[in-house]
């Protein structure tokens, strides 16, 4: 076991962790943040992205020891009820999600495109969310979000 | 007329925030301390005889704390209609994958340590995978009463109305076409996945992903203790009275599902979690990884269907014959609910006077087939339409055409011999030319669906 | 018990002798999109030493000497990114753009590509038809081999001695030089590539003076096309040549059948992306 210490959506944390550990179980079972779901543990659904020092990465496939000493941004951090994101709210309001297995990893994609590119084409929008599969909405009321929330964000300047 | 409030107007999901927020919480996200992981041992032939099994190492491995095999449950067999599939395989396997036993250790690490150190024999055996070939003389048997499934006297659901050898002599030309529905795997992001808790009173709280929560309570009752044939083995070795569990043991929960389609319609992973818990004592969860979602979950089965008919010149098909194989894959599950249901509605919203169906449920040696969106009707009418789209073809007939010449109307029979009230059906394709902006010539444009003269 | 641990060295010596010594059991890992995927696969107890190589400093991509320097462990998306590397390298920035998927690319790296022995690699694809040299680290001192060399070493050569790669050694390409990579494959992400056409050639008077063309998937390494070379050079590339071309690359391996396309489909692919790659010549 080794001393791993992360900053979570602003909280520090200290938990000790296998060698071999991926970061998905780490925060899911060590610290109970489940918003990152386990949909194939092979880096091929998405369902497990977080921003780890704001890159876009897949937590099941991200040793936990490597990322020691980062911050980790996960749905939890991008927005809570009553402070709601952009983007969770237009997820909401555009019917972006059915099961919602699929919707924290496209929310961390689509945080991720945003805040590198506030204002994306329908293509540049496609590219970034190439990495998430959705069983199903058919992705476009997905698409539909994305475009919406990032026009209520640079309506707002970019603040968010 | 008071306003309506949510008729007409858009709502919101009502779990719609928790989707977005992360709150939702689906089975792998409920935690309960002390709780174990679980694994199964799974068959890595597609059809054997087990000859050996040993889990004295399995046991023995420090962090396990039980192991289950068949002389472990209850009642071993269960099904939905036909009780023929086993929790744990006892003695034979007939698909690869089938789970032989199962292992509740600390952490999912030594659980698949402990599986690997299961001493297992299979004596392998020639298996049939082809619905075409099981069917054959001399196929494999993939279960003891023979690869097809009995209905009463016949090998197949019958469904007939008039007399389909005299409908073929009437007709000018027979169109005769195969069909093939491949299998489709769910493939929902969430996998298979159950957390089986003990509480007092000896009863039980399972954490579910299952669209069928009555359903499948029936089955673990069944499993638990009060199926009629309550494994006398199992009763004696655990020395006590067993009262078996009844439903007011099993308290089945629901979190949100993380998609399903159909593929959480069985028991999959709450009959072996509920086994480790009771064995164990201890809270079992046991996550399926993405690959026994894909190679071991229920699919929904291939379906091969045969259409002849008979059609007059004029475009009108006095005759149908249709006769499907279904692939049940090694277990009945809902295959011989799924065949009558595809009886009934395959030959499609069509006048035949002379129709006749058979459907014949067939075993193979794969994973056991089941439900999915369109269970029985899809793949039936994807036959049906291009069926009708080929004797189009064949007759020089425009589809529409040929669709509204065959068209049910008021009162006429199902294949089934249903008389049906009202139908609407050529009021439906004339509103859809119109929309489709697709002319129709005046005499279909003046057609409706009142009842045809006697 | 198992008897595991995690390293993280700051010195690229020290990372080589944590990687040479036995006892350890040690496995590098940088990104770890390919280790991880093998430890979830089938979760156990593990005994290996995991040796990090994110702290040596290795994610450089810099000009030296007239070479293009890509530090072995800088992440895809960085390499397809940098203004460097698209203007002296393109055709490295299009392929490291288009491997896996967004996520994959914020931590995979082209090291982890090269030392992974995949037949789908296209990180050794683009580095061979870039002619790259591997410079490898070791106890016993640094190396430099061709990357066609390094790819058809025996998989406990490639990096023995505690070996690291440390970077890829590229000449950017230059006015007269034309570049092109094509590759199909069955969705626009996560898919793995089911073959790729990319080719390095050099013009001189609307003639081909000199032509790397590199063909991905088919084989178990990607192969430089000598066919193509030996019929190219010193040749205008026409139509028909250029026919003859993808007909005789066909003739230089024989196909795989996979999940992802059959030898059948990939034969007549192969064809298809040789003819659009080559009349980029023009």
């Amino acid at each position: 076991m080794a001393l791993l210490e992360i900053k979570v959506n602003g909280r520090q944390y200290r938990v000790e962790v296998d060698p071999w550990a991926n970061l998905l179980d780490v925060l899911r079972e060590k610290i109970f943040i489940t918003s990152p779901k386990a949909g194939c543990e092979t880096g091929d659904c998405g369902a497990c992205n977080v921003l780890i020092d704001g890159k876009l990465k897949r937590a099941c496939l991200t040793n936990a020891l490597t990322a020691n000493g980062s911050e980790i941004t996960t749905v939890e951090g991008v927005g809570q009820k009553g402070a709601l994101h952009p983007i969770q709210i237009q997820f909401y309001e555009n019917y972006a999600s059915q099961c919602g297995f699929c919707t924290p990893g496209m929310i961390m994609a689509s945080k991720a495109l945003l805040d590198d590119n506030p204002t994306p084409s329908d293509p540049e929008i496609k590219e970034a969310l190439s990495g998430n599969l959705c069983r199903c909405t058919g992705y476009v009321n997905i698409i539909k979000a994305i475009k919406a929330a990032a026009d209520d964000m640079s309506g707002q300047g970019g603040e968010q | 007329m008071s306003e309506l409030k949510v008729v007409g107007h858009n709502k919101p999901r009502y779990n719609g925030l928790g989707h977005v927020t992360g709150e939702a919480r689906y089975v792998d996200d409920v935690f309960v301390p002390g709780t174990l992981a679980v694994k199964a041992l799974r068959s890595p032939v597609h059809k054997g005889i087990i000859k050996k099994l040993d889990t004295s190492r399995a046991e023995a491995l420090p962090g396990v704390h039980g192991v289950v095999t068949c002389e472990d449950v209850p009642c071993n067999t269960y099904g939905y209609l036909t009780l023929d599939q086993c929790v744990l395989a006892e003695g034979a396997v007939r698909y690869k994958g089938e789970p032989i036993a199962a292992v509740a250790a600390d952490t999912v690490e030594i659980a698949n340590e402990a599986v690997g150190l299961i001493d297992m024999e299979i004596e392998k055996q020639t298996p049939v995978f082809d619905p075409v070939e099981a069917v054959k003389p001399g196929a494999p048997l993939v279960r003891p009463e023979g690869n097809v499934l009995m209905v009463g006297e016949r090998p197949y659901r019958l469904v007939y109305n008039g007399d389909i050898e005299a409908g073929f002599a009437q007709a000018d030309e027979i169109i005769e076409n195969d069909f093939f529905f491949p299998s489709q795997e769910h493939a929902p992001i969430e996998p298979q996945v159950s957390l089986a808790v003990p509480t007092e009173d000896s009863r039980l709280t399972i954490y579910t992903v299952t669209q069928g929560l009555y359903f499948l309570l029936k089955q673990m009752q069944r499993i638990l203790g009060q199926g009629e044939d309550v494994s006398e083995r199992w009763s004696k070795r655990h020395q006590y009275t067993h009262h078996g569990m009844g439903f007011s043991d099993i308290k089945y929960i629901s979190c949100d599902v993380g998609g399903a389609f159909g593929g959480k319609t069985e028991l999959h992973a709450d009959a072996i979690a509920a086994l480790m818990a009771l064995k164990t004592g201890k809270p079992c969860k046991w996550r399926w990884t993405r690959e026994e979602e894909q190679l071991c979950s229920m699919r929904h089965s291939p379906w091969l269907m045969h259409f002849k008919d008979g059609v007059t010149k004029d475009g009108r098909i006095v005759a149908r014959q249709v006769f499907t194989r279904h692939d049940a894959g090694a277990y009945t599950g809902l295959s011989s609910y799924v065949v009558d249901k595809h009886a009934f509605y395959v030959a499609g919203p069509y006048y035949l006077p002379n129709v006749q169906v058979k459907c014949q449920v067939v075993y193979t040696n794969k994973v056991p087939t089941g439900a999915i969106r369109g269970f029985g009707v899809t793949p039936g009418t994807y036959a049906c339409e291009i069926q009708m789209n080929m004797i189009a073809e064949k007759m020089g007939i425009d589809p529409w055409e040929l669709r509204f010449i065959n068209a049910m109307r008021h009162h006429d029979q199902l294949a089934t011999r249903t008389k049906l009230d009202s139908v609407y059906l050529i009021e439906t394709m004339q509103r859809l030319a119109e929309i489709a902006d697709h002319p129709l010539d005046e005499k279909f444009k003046a057609m409706d669906s009142s009842p045809r003269e006697a | 018990m198992p008897n595991s641990d995690f390293l993280a060295p700051a010195e690229l010596e020290q990372a080589c002798g944590l990687l040479a010594d036995p006892a350890l059991e040690p496995l590098a890992i940088a990104g770890g999109t390919d280790v991880m995927v093998r430890f979830n696969r089938h979760k156990r107890r593990r005994r290996e030493t995991l040796v990090f190589l994110g702290k040596l400093g290795l994610d450089y991509l810099r000009e030296q000497d007239g070479q293009v320097l890509v530090g072995a462990c800088a992440p895809l998306s960085e390499v397809a990114a940098s203004p460097l590397i698209r203007a002296k390298l393109p055709l490295l920035a299009q392929a490291c753009g288009e491997m896996a998927s967004p996520a994959v690319r914020n931590a995979a790296t082209l090291g982890g590509n090269v030392v992974n022995n995949s037949r789908h690699a296209d990180g050794v694809a683009a580095l061979t038809a870039l002619d790259a040299t591997v410079v490898v680290a070791s106890t016993r001192g640094e190396r430099s081999l061709a990357m066609a060399e390094f790819s058809a070493l025996p998989k406990k050569y490639k990096l023995a001695h505690g070996g690291v790669v440390k970077h890829f050694a590229v000449a950017p390409l230059e006015a007269e030089e034309k570049w092109a990579w094509e590759k199909l494959r069955q969705r626009q992400g996560e898919s793995r590539s089911i073959v790729s056409v990319s080719m390095r050639a050099r013009m001189d008077g609307g003639k081909c003076a000199a032509l790397r063309l590199v063909i991905g998937c088919m084989a178990a390494n990607p192969f430089v096309s000598a066919a193509a070379s030996r019929l190219m050079e010193g040749q205008e590339p026409s139509e028909a040549l250029i026919n003859q071309v993808a007909q005789e690359v066909l003739g230089e391996t024989s196909a795989v059948s996979d999940a992802r396309a059959s030898a059948w489909y990939r034969e007549r692919a192969t064809a298809v992306l040789v003819r659009r790659v080559l009349s980029q010549l023009n």
